[in-house]
């Protein structure tokens, strides 16, 4: 669970704390590390994580303190959250009750489980959002990752195509930036023409009836239920 | 003759009681009530308003003894970190032993309103035998019933031309008194029969966010057929489906319904056909606002809602897509309240949809709007008192949106008359906060909550010391505030020394050292409640200001540094304060523990009641 292999710091240094990252950077790595599935991580138990108390907790505040906020040599860490706080206050502010192989076999443990930021919720019911709320956008998440709706792409000229899932964006606009992405070309929309015609390709779609239509034309919703297949085609055939 | 203070006697009772009925503050009541004995008397008599901000402040016998002609009560259990699973289920907040002392000592009681206690189906029952004349029941935040125990309390709804029940008897006994004693005593015995429960007149049932176990699916039919009388219902947060023609029926008996929220199950056909009897709607909560795009349901939707002269307020619409949001464009004028949390439409629609609201004064929306959705509400919603934005993806495994700083700034520029504030997002800038408070310091409530915990100011990586300082310091009338991001001891300075008016503060992952909470203790005149979770806070700062605590109702501090021994000196020193340690993981008993264990949560709040005598298994009162 979890891959540590993506990032080159090793997680136990004080000085990557993963609030000084810029945002971005920690959207990053989120995503990236969010291959685990999300059911997994809401049906995850805490009570392994029980056993550190609040001490541990409280040094994880205070070493990010104790870190100076001009200091720009850090890297996002592998474990965003509590786990890269957790780790390097423990090795220093390690509470004179708890032997060494106790906070090594908890680290283990916590490696284990501090993966994404579901857990970092989960740890400590952060943001506070009321239960309502929380439900709703748990369900919905989970709807959205339990239903998928793979489409075949292809681009003109390539004989081998990818498949792209629909029901992972909410619009055209986030589709457009994963088929510029996955195919590392400008496609563009009818409606917007900045790139000269050459180089410009289109997005069509084959649709229920078998005719081949621009992409952009409908409301997303009704596209999601006609759309077979999607075709990349160069701008000055159309 | 004269007693005591000569002019108190001056007038009669029931003059004092009149003037006395011109104040509706508590604080003003309670003030009027130490001037003398009389006044003492009269006072205790004479109030019919009740509220109870901790329910382990006051025995419940003591508060129905003290003011027995109590009409509206109001009861508030669990911290409210309780709101995010900080407190354990089984804490307390237990409603029985109120309800009972009301049940005893209140039977013209007419409106309670309980929030975050443990209602059982039992104190339901209860509730509906005991109250002749109730009229308003609001639960928020509630849990430990079941759609069983609102059966109950349907079933208990009579409307009576009489408005109270005596009025009834005596009608009744003086038409048969000249047909002799039989007669009379036959009427007697049918009045007061155990079968026939009293008469009430329930005009409003208010569930609010509360989690309800659903194991009676028609509750809502045990309405009976003469039960005329709802204003309002709100029942939003049932899980289970709920029968819809039998709520079509009782929708269409009730003329003065002017509230009506519905649950997220019923489907928008039935939503339809059932909005369309009630055109009177002020305040409407839709259900499930997304189906199939169907021409005949758009234009039903359209009309229904055309048909509505006097919508206020709206919620409701969860999930809601573009496809039916355009059918209801003609209420956004009229609207003063939207509440849109639990629609997860996209910008686009979002923010056709607002911009159309130009009379709003109270928006909930999510984040989906984004920044620009947020500059053109600005523009449009100039009566904007009110907003809150709630985060779509809080935990991060969504592609990112568009809401930063820029959109709150944008708000507080634009709506000249924003007082209140809450709002969730992943960057912030001191300059922003600056901004803020310059254009608004008619703030009263300013929550931020920057969704990564000690997140600096973005551009210049400082902590947001600054900008929450400006806020204290501009926003004179400051009453709540919650702060988030990176932030050190210096901004508790700023909050202790401005923060005048400040009567709630939230606080987590923020601080130094104790001097923070120091800082809060020992300035904020007027503040009552406090919750601090994950900060470096401890017990210097808590024992050298443990009188402060008995000016406020309620301190929580989880995950801090706090030890078991100063919880224990806080006790001695301080006896009008129930100090409870709260452990979910330990099984042995708080007095073998030494003093330097460090304490998970504590709540400390003050009482005249002495220690609760319910408290569970993981808490200890020190």
């Amino acid at each position: 669970m979890g891959d540590q292999s993506n990032s080159p710091s090793s997680s136990i240094d004080s000085s990557s704390h993963p609030a000084l990252c810029s945002t971005s950077s920690i959207f990053q790595t989120r995503r990236d590390l969010l291959s685990t599935d999300l059911k997994l991580g809401l049906g995850l138990s805490t009570s392994a994580l029980h056993g550190c108390s609040s001490k541990e907790r409280y040094a994880s505040c205070e070493t990010t303190m104790d870190v100076s906020p001009s200091s720009q040599s850090f890297l996002p860490p592998p474990f965003p959250g509590p786990y890269a706080c957790m780790s390097a206050s423990l090795l220093r502010f390690m509470p004179s009750k708890f032997s060494s192989s106790s906070v090594s076999s908890m680290l283990d443990r916590s490696k284990s489980f501090c993966t994404s930021s579901v857990l970092w919720e989960q740890l400590s019911h952060w943001p506070p959002i009321k239960p309502l709320l929380r439900s709703t956008l748990e369900e919905k998440v989970h709807r959205s990752h339990s239903k998928t709706f793979f489409v075949k792409v292809y681009m003109e000229g390539l004989p081998i195509g990818r498949k792209l899932d629909l029901l992972s964006h909410n619009g055209y606009d986030s589709l457009m930036r994963t088929l510029r992405r996955m195919f590392r070309t400008t496609i563009t929309c009818p409606d917007t023409s900045r790139v000269p015609p050459e180089k410009a390709h289109v997005l069509t779609y084959e649709d229920e009836e078998g005719d081949w239509m621009m992409v952009g034309d409908v409301p997303w919703e009704f596209f999601l239920r006609t759309v077979k297949r999607l075709k990349i085609t160069r701008a000055d055939k159309c | 003759m004269v007693r005591g203070f000569g002019w108190a006697a001056a007038f009669p009772d029931e003059v004092w009681e009149h003037v006395f009925s011109f104040l509706a503050a508590d604080a003003d009541r309670n003030a009027v009530a130490l001037v003398c004995r009389a006044w003492h008397r009269i006072e205790r008599r004479s109030r019919r308003r009740v509220f109870v901000g901790n329910c382990y402040a006051v025995a419940p016998a003591a508060a129905v003894r003290r003011f027995p002609e109590v009409r509206a009560a109001a009861i508030k259990g669990k911290p409210h970190f309780a709101d995010f699973n900080l407190v354990p289920t089984d804490w307390g907040g237990g409603a029985e032993a109120w309800v009972e002392a009301m049940a005893e000592g209140w039977p013209h009681l007419e409106e309670l309103r309980l929030k975050r206690m443990v209602v059982s189906d039992d104190c339901l029952e209860l509730i509906a035998r005991s109250f002749k004349n109730f009229g308003v029941l609001s639960l928020v935040s509630c849990d430990g019933f079941s759609t069983a125990g609102l059966a109950a309390i349907a079933a208990n709804c009579r409307s009576s031309p009489v408005h109270t029940s005596v009025g009834l008897e005596v009608a009744i006994l003086v038409s048969v008194a000249s047909e002799g004693v039989n007669e009379l005593s036959l009427v007697y015995l049918l009045l007061s029969s155990a079968d026939i429960p009293y008469l009430r007149n329930l005009r409003e049932l208010d569930l609010h966010e509360n989690e309800v176990e659903d194991n009676c699916l028609n509750w809502i039919s045990h309405f009976p057929e003469s039960f005329t009388s709802l204003v309002s219902l709100n029942i939003a947060c049932l899980e289970g489906d709920v029968n819809t023609s039998v709520l079509e029926c009782l929708i269409s008996r009730c003329p003065n319904l002017k509230t009506l929220r519905l649950n997220h199950a019923m489907p928008l056909e039935k939503l339809v056909s059932l909005l369309q009897r009630a055109p009177q709607l002020v305040d409407v909560g839709t259900s499930k606002f997304s189906a199939d795009h169907h021409p005949e349901l758009f234009s039903k939707l359209e009309s229904t809602f055309a048909g509505f002269k006097h919508l206020k307020s709206l919620s409701g619409i969860w999930e809601a897509g573009p496809t039916y949001l355009p059918a209801i464009y003609s209420v956004c004028e009229s609207l003063t309240s939207l509440n849109l949390c639990y629609a997860t439409i996209q910008s686009p629609e979002l923010l056709k949809f607002v911009s159309r609201c130009k009379n709003l004064q109270r928006l909930w929306v999510m984040d989906l709007i984004e920044d620009n959705g947020l500059i053109a509400v600005a523009a449009s919603c100039k009566l904007l008192q009110e907003l809150r934005v709630f985060p779509s993806d809080p935990y991060g495994v969504a592609p990112p949106i568009s809401l930063t700083e820029h959109g709150l700034v944008a708000i507080s520029a634009g709506c000249l008359m924003l007082h209140s504030v809450l709002y969730f997002c992943r960057q912030m800038t001191n300059a922003a906060l600056l901004t803020i408070a310059n254009n608004r310091p008619n703030l009263t409530c300013f929550r931020l909550c920057i969704i990564e915990p000690h997140t600096p100011d973005y551009i210049s990586q400082e902590p947001l010391d600054a900008g929450f300082s400006a806020i204290v310091e501009s926003c004179k009338d400051l009453r709540r505030l919650s702060l988030s991001g990176l932030l050190t001891d210096r901004v508790f300075k700023s909050i202790g020394a401005s923060a005048n008016r400040l009567e709630m503060l939230s606080v987590a992952f923020a601080g130094d050292s104790d001097a923070g909470l120091h800082y809060i203790l020992s300035g904020c005149k007027n503040l009552r409640k406090l919750e601090i979770r994950d900060c470096p806070f401890g017990d210097k700062a808590l024992l050298d200001n443990a009188s402060k605590l008995e000016t406020m109702r309620s301190l929580w501090m989880s995950s801090c540094s706090v030890t078991l021994g100063a919880c224990r000196q806080l006790a001695l020193k301080m006896p009008r304060l129930n100090v409870e340690v709260i452990d979910e993981r330990r099984g042995r008993p708080l007095e073998s523990w030494p003093d330097d264990f460090p304490v998970e949560k504590l709540y400390i709040y003050r009482t005249v009641a002495g220690p609760r005598s319910d408290t569970p298994p993981c808490v200890w009162t020190v």
